[in-house]
């Protein structure tokens, strides 16, 4: 595949004409209301995430018959859902953005010391990558946490390696197309080094790509650590995520579904809201990335 | 085709034996594997027998070598929460999981499908609209929450289903629906995408101006071409479900594979733990080969490009 | 012509052989051989332009990336200046020696950054001139190839076909070789505007004594431009001459086959068009002996035993047929 391209149009020829601006709006003011809160969570939270108000346990929400002052409702031990989920909102944005940042990195160097090397390196890299393609990454997941244990860094290291092997092969691919292509041969004959080559000519080229891919992978990097904390070998408490929250409120579901429902809500949200403008974005940058 | 079938099978018997070092390994870094293996109170003469059959003592390659001796014979170890080998307590919960698995599939398929073609036929209509809407939807909720949504209204409120449990058939309804969902979605949006192309490809065009009724053109010509992505697909759904399984069987107290590893992982019951990872490891390599082989006999081009070996 | 001042030869090719494996599968058959350059030898001198003519297959571009040593040869050598090129320092240092110039100029820039970063970083590349000094340069090249200050803003995508290649040609000349590989400079390019492009490089050549190994399937344009031309077949030179020698007497079948294929060169001509039997062989399985023997009217026996030898039958004039001397094929 060339990475050669075109200078963006706007086609109005797509099969499926998006209803664009006021959804990708939303979904983009959403993403970033959630940077907002991840960042300013201390200030946003009316009470720490862990502050029990025993006299006020299993309140609804305000528009369910509770009071202002737990707008959200309170769990069984009286903790305010609104700050929880506050709080649960930088901790799951904070795995997620790290962890993406970890899988893309080691994704993208293995990816592009596969295109480089080539030969036996590149054989043993791609291998690899078939294998983790291969397994459902939360199987493998899970087998490292019961080996190893539920440390949050580890959790954040296994989050972030979801999807890596999609950075690698990507990587690869644009790099492989990039070293044949005209230009890269034209300056190579100039005289420029593999260095230059690499880092002025074939990065800049791939960047756009590796960005739709990570809002590609993203939503399903959320799914994951929503999970793993919903199953309960995730985040582990007195820390909290939008995972733990749901899971944790399974069981008081007869009574306060809300403790479950909320954080639920807010992940369907964000992963919506990602897909959206992951998509919005992917057709801005290159029309020519087919659709997944 | 021969050659195909020669080459994907070794990459998949590779893949295998890549997990299988993986376990070996993680195995290994652990901790004592006997004793991450087999219960704590198993006497110290059997600790010390299964430590000489695994040859603890040897150097790392013949350990490695009685390991997948002794995978190979279905010997996984001894689960330590049930006192059984581990390999007959994972066996007696499959039946459970391929029960939901098929029926999620076949309801994604039964759902995915026709709306996907029904979408590609009506491209850009309302219907179009709405049926992508819904499978944006259905991609984007996580099993697990719409599982206990679905709980939440069908068997607290409503009280219509069971909220769990495995015995009658209504127990089936809620976990297949939130299992099959999700992939109902992508199969839908990746009906249409493969549906829209071959219909508008030239010789459907001229297939209905010689008279060919929709429903004929449909069958006859634009499904055969857009059976391929669509296996694809089915393949990459094939994962999916195995992940959607493991949150949907917890939810839904199905006691399946998936919930067996869940609590096994909580109990820290490596034995199991062992056993499910190489048990799914495989059979996704199987499906995948099954998907390449068939990917294969299905698209005449690649067979041709495997075997003709035109020069660049 | 016998008086002239020996002009000094620049680049020699000496039996230079080239070929590719490719490979289909693990271990069936299949391991096929094409032989794109087999055993060609030729001498361009410093100035000069030499002009390689054949049909797709003939292996010219591969002998133009020998020169441009982007490939290296698996049999023979080639000398510029008298050393051999492969051990004429690294690619950096060809660099400035022997330049390239491609047929897809789209191809060739990256779409990425403008015209004049392009050209500086050429300059950055080879430390040439001080930096502050660069951007001059990038303007006064621009220049000399008849483009504007204003193109060195621009993107490859927002010029013409025609600029474009003017720019290739601009960077090329940036570090000053003595040799430029032309590779099918003008086939992408409108006929009035590939005149514009021949002119330039005939003025470039003048200017700054600068040899071409100009390499087109076009017959007409290498006409137009060389001094000299060798005419290749399946990997073999069959026939090299001066350009007039060339079109008033070819000794070679398939030389008198391309002339005549070219509608009007010719107006006035005596004879019949010598047409081609058959279709070109694939480069995989050549035939034997003579590898024109099979399109050839005028094959022998001895053309399918025996690969003729290339034989001297004028002033610089080289041909590789066993009936050189017999065939009149003049026009």
């Amino acid at each position: 595949m060339s990475a050669i391209m075109t200078a963006p149009t706007e086609t109005s020829e797509m099969p499926q004409r998006r209803r664009v601006s006021l959804l990708v709006m939303l979904a983009i003011g959403w993403l970033a209301a959630l940077l907002l809160v991840s960042i300013f969570a201390d200030i946003l939270a009316p009470q720490h995430y862990t502050q029990q108000n025993l006299m006020f346990r299993l309140k609804p929400p305000v528009l369910w018959g509770g009071a202002w002052n737990y707008p959200l409702g309170t769990d069984n031990l009286g903790r305010d859902m609104l700050s929880r989920i506050i709080y649960a909102i930088r901790f799951s944005m904070l795995i997620a953005l790290l962890g993406t940042m970890i899988g893309a990195l080691l994704g993208t160097a293995l990816g592009a010391v596969a295109a480089l090397a080539r030969g036996l390196v590149e054989e043993v890299i791609m291998m690899m990558v078939d294998v983790q393609a291969a397994v459902p990454f939360i199987v493998l997941a899970l087998a490292v946490l019961a080996f190893f244990g539920n440390a949050f860094s580890l959790v954040i290291l296994i989050v972030g390696l979801d999807g890596w092997e999609r950075y690698a092969r990507l990587t690869r691919g644009l790099m492989l197309g990039a070293k044949e292509s005209g230009y890269v041969t034209a300056i190579r004959m100039l005289g420029a080094g593999s260095v230059r080559v690499t880092l002025v000519h074939i990065l800049p080229n791939i960047v756009s790509a590796l960005v739709v891919q990570v809002t590609l992978n993203f939503p399903g990097t959320i799914l994951l650590e929503t999970s793993l904390s919903f199953l309960g070998l995730g985040v582990q408490p007195p820390l909290t995520s939008l995972g733990l929250l749901l899971g944790a409120g399974r069981s008081l579901l007869i009574n306060a579904w809300w403790i479950a429902v909320l954080p639920g809500l807010v992940i369907v949200l964000t992963t919506l809201s990602m897909s959206l403008f992951g998509d919005w974005l992917r057709d801005r940058l290159d029309p020519t990335l087919a659709h997944s | 085709m021969a050659r195909l079938i020669l080459t994907k099978s070794i990459r998949a018997l590779l893949t295998v034996m890549i997990c299988v070092t993986f376990v070996f390994i993680i195995l290994r870094v652990a901790g004592d594997p006997v004793r991450s293996l087999l219960p704590d109170d198993t006497p110290p003469a059997v600790l010390d027998e299964y430590r000489e059959r695994l040859g603890l003592d040897r150097p790392l390659v013949e350990q490695y070598l009685n390991y997948v001796v002794a995978i190979a014979q279905g010997d996984f170890g001894v689960s330590f929460t049930e006192r059984r080998p581990a390999i007959e307590v994972v066996r007696e919960r499959i039946p459970a999981t391929l029960q939901l698995g098929s029926a999620a599939m076949a309801l994604a398929l039964l759902l995915g499908l026709p709306l996907g073609t029904l979408a590609a036929f009506f491209r850009n209509t309302i219907i179009d609209r709405a049926v992508m809407a819904a499978a944006v939807f259905g991609h984007s909720v996580p099993h697990f929450f719409l599982g206990i949504v679905l709980i939440l209204l069908f068997a607290m409120e409503w009280r219509l289903l069971p909220s769990s449990g495995y015995t009658t058939w209504q127990h089936m309804i809620l976990p297949v629906f939130t299992l099959g969902t999700a992939a109902a979605g992508t199969i839908a949006r990746f009906a249409r995408t493969s549906m829209v192309e071959v219909l508008g490809q030239p010789f459907v065009r001229t297939a209905l101006g010689k008279g060919a009724s929709r429903l004929h053109v449909i069958t006859r010509h634009a499904l055969p071409n857009a059976a391929i992505p669509i296996v694809t697909v089915i393949g990459f759904q094939l994962g999916g479900l195995v992940g959607g399984a493991l949150v949907t069987e917890t939810v839904f107290a199905w006691p399946g594979v998936g919930r067996l590893l869940v609590t096994a992982v909580g109990m820290r019951d490596l034995a199991v733990v062992q056993t499910i990872v190489l048990l799914v490891a495989t059979t996704m390599v199987g499906a995948n080969y099954l998907v390449d082989i068939a990917y294969g006999l299905l698209d005449p081009r690649i067979r041709a490009s495997n075997s003709a070996g035109i020069p660049q | 012509m016998n008086t002239q001042p020996a002009i000094p030869t620049l680049l020699v090719a000496e039996h230079v052989t080239r070929h590719f494996v490719t490979q289909r599968g693990l271990f069936w058959n299949a391991r096929r051989v094409v032989r794109a350059v087999d055993d060609v030898s030729l001498e361009i001198h410093a100035g000069e332009t030499y002009g390689l003519v054949g049909e797709s297959g003939s292996g010219k571009s591969t002998l133009g990336r020998l020169v441009a040593r982007i490939v290296s040869p698996n049999g023979g050598r080639l000398h510029l200046n008298g050393r051999d090129i492969a051990e004429s320092g690294d690619r950096h240092d060809y660099a400035r020696r022997v330049q390239m110039v491609f047929q897809d100029t789209l191809g060739a820039l990256n779409p990425r950054l403008n015209i004049g970063r392009q050209l500086m970083e050429v300059l950055d590349i080879h430390a040439i001139g001080e930096h502050a000094s660069r951007q001059g340069r990038a303007t006064d090249i621009l220049r000399a190839v008849g483009l504007g200050e204003d193109a060195a803003r621009r993107y490859p995508h927002e010029i013409s076909g025609g600029q474009r290649q003017r720019v290739v040609i601009a960077r090329a000349l940036l570090l000053e070789p003595s040799l430029i590989v032309c590779d099918e400079p003008v086939s992408a390019l409108d006929v009035s505007v590939q005149a514009q492009v021949i002119e330039l490089l005939r003025e470039l050549q003048q200017r700054q004594n600068v040899a071409y190994l100009f390499i087109s399937h076009d017959l007409r344009v290498v006409r137009q431009v060389s001094h000299r031309i060798g005419v290749m077949y399946l990997g073999e030179i069959v026939e090299q001459a001066p350009r007039s020698a060339l079109f008033a007497a070819p000794r070679h079948p398939y030389t008198r086959a391309l002339i005549d294929a070219v509608p009007s060169s010719q107006p006035g001509r005596r004879r019949a068009p010598l047409a081609l039997r058959g279709e070109p062989p694939s480069p995989v399985e050549p035939p034997s002996g003579c590898r024109f023997h099979t399109r050839c009217a005028f094959a022998l026996p001895v053309c399918r035993n025996e690969a003729p030898p290339q034989r001297l039958v004028g002033p610089e004039h080289l041909v590789a047929c066993h009936l050189a001397d017999t065939l009149d094929l003049a026009a």
